[in-house]
């Protein structure tokens, strides 16, 4: 079952210490009914045994490697073996709990859960309206790169976390959070802030059409008022897609691509001052692209 | 049978049981309560404690403060006999040994409900 990061947190860290705590209990209580227990002798050779308080007290700063000495007495030599063996079983325990807690740092599953609290808390911090990128492929970068340069506040949810890595390093105009999860489970959409109202746009752009299908229609149930972008070539997604009401926007590439071949055999000057008011990057005015004239073959 | 719930179902009962020998005989009668009994309360309360980490259900979660509720105050005990004892050197006086047992008798409750817990759930599962 997927819960949000915050709750996994501390049920992993919880999990994972249980043992070693446990450890440590129990070294300590064995010690100290061995301290309790092994006879002691004061300054005038009266038998005096350590109490409780004092047993833990010496615990406190030999398994610490603190070691303030002998107290309240100087030892036996029946307590200095104890000693040894109480020093030595502490100090393992407590380096037992100490691994386990950098064990703990390294965990791949305790990372994912902090990755994603704090995700969450970004995309709760975010304030303006923002777009959400399912799929971070070649088209999910350049689309968030041209949201980024529009000033739009993006929210990257990609399955490979390698790909959600690259969102750092690369600078952006404007705020880009990036969640390494599957966008098909609603949960993420939501984490992704799906729900807010400043949710200006969701847009599937992942390799498989059926998940783009997924992401179109639970995008669609969580936030009726949102804009859906999705990509689709088969009639048959695109009339599912058709039925999920307005505020949607399907791109079939490869019919976008012949609508702008088309114009550029056509009427090529239209092509550019189209192209140019569109304002796509690198668009001039005098660029205009002939194609060669004749009999085209026209494969796919 | 499942060794592990063996293990916790023990650990929570014994807690439980310590705690109620610790706490009975005479309110404020040093002799009807050793601080052995203490000491090993304590340490089964810690052990509780550390069995019921990380249950995430509900359950778990009040399993949890329980016991946590009953730590706090055996060592509070604990540590207002230490200071009777060797800080002030009063002595375990009846004052003290009253303050002593009735943290005890806190810790008690939450030992209770902790084992009533326990008990109502398996009696649920058993439906």
């Amino acid at each position: 079952m997927q819960t949000p990061g915050s709750s996994r947190i501390t049920y992993i860290a919880l999990r994972y210490m249980r043992r070693p705590i446990l450890v440590l209990i129990t070294v300590y209580a064995v010690s100290m009914v061995g301290w309790i227990l092994i006879l002691g002798l004061d300054e005038e050779g009266n038998p005096q045994n350590l109490s409780f308080f004092h047993a833990f007290y010496f615990l406190t700063y030999t398994v610490t490697t603190t070691g303030f000495g002998e107290l309240p007495h100087a030892f036996t030599d029946a307590q200095r073996m104890w000693g040894i063996v109480s020093l030595y079983a502490g100090v393992i325990a407590w380096f037992y709990a100490l691994g386990s807690i950098i064990g703990l740092v390294q965990n791949p599953e305790y990372q994912r859960a902090i990755a994603e609290r704090r995700f969450t808390r970004h995309v709760a911090r975010i304030t303006g309206p923002f777009c959400i990128v399912c799929g971070y492929g070649n088209t999910g970068a350049l689309l968030t790169r041209g949201l980024s340069e529009a000033g739009m506040t993006v929210v990257v949810i990609d399955k490979n976390p390698e790909r959600i890595k690259t969102l750092q390093l690369r600078d952006y105009r404007t705020d880009i959070a990036g969640l390494p999860a599957d966008a098909r489970v609603p949960e993420h959409l939501i984490e992704a802030g799906l729900r807010k109202k400043n949710c200006h746009a969701v847009v599937a752009l992942t390799q498989d059409e059926e998940v783009n299908l997924k992401i179109s229609v639970a995008a669609r149930v969580l936030n009726p008022d949102a804009w859906i972008v999705t990509q689709s070539t088969s009639p048959a997604h695109e009339e599912t897609l058709a039925t999920l009401g307005e505020n949607l926007h399907i791109i079939d590439p490869f019919q976008t691509y012949a609508k702008y071949l088309e114009a550029t055999i056509a009427n090529p000057l239209i092509h550019t001052l189209n192209q140019w008011l569109a304002g796509t990057p690198g668009a001039t005015l005098d660029q205009v692209l002939r194609p060669p004239r004749g009999t085209w073959i026209v494969c796919g | 049978m499942n060794l592990e719930k063996v293990i916790f179902g023990f650990f929570i009962v014994l807690a439980l049981t310590l705690n109620f020998g610790f706490f009975i005989g005479e309110f404020d009668n040093p002799a009807h309560h050793g601080i052995v009994e203490l000491f090993l309360v304590i340490v089964v309360n810690l052990i509780a404690t550390g069995l019921k980490l990380g249950d995430r259900s509900q359950i778990g979660a009040l399993l949890l403060a329980t016991s946590l509720v009953a730590d706090l105050q055996l060592i509070a005990a604990a540590i207002v006999w230490a200071i009777a004892v060797h800080v002030t050197e009063t002595g375990l006086a009846s004052g003290v040994m009253a303050s002593i047992v009735s943290l005890s008798g806190g810790a008690l409750i939450a030992n209770i409900i902790s084992a009533s817990i326990l008990v109502s759930e398996t009696v649920m599962l058993r439906r």
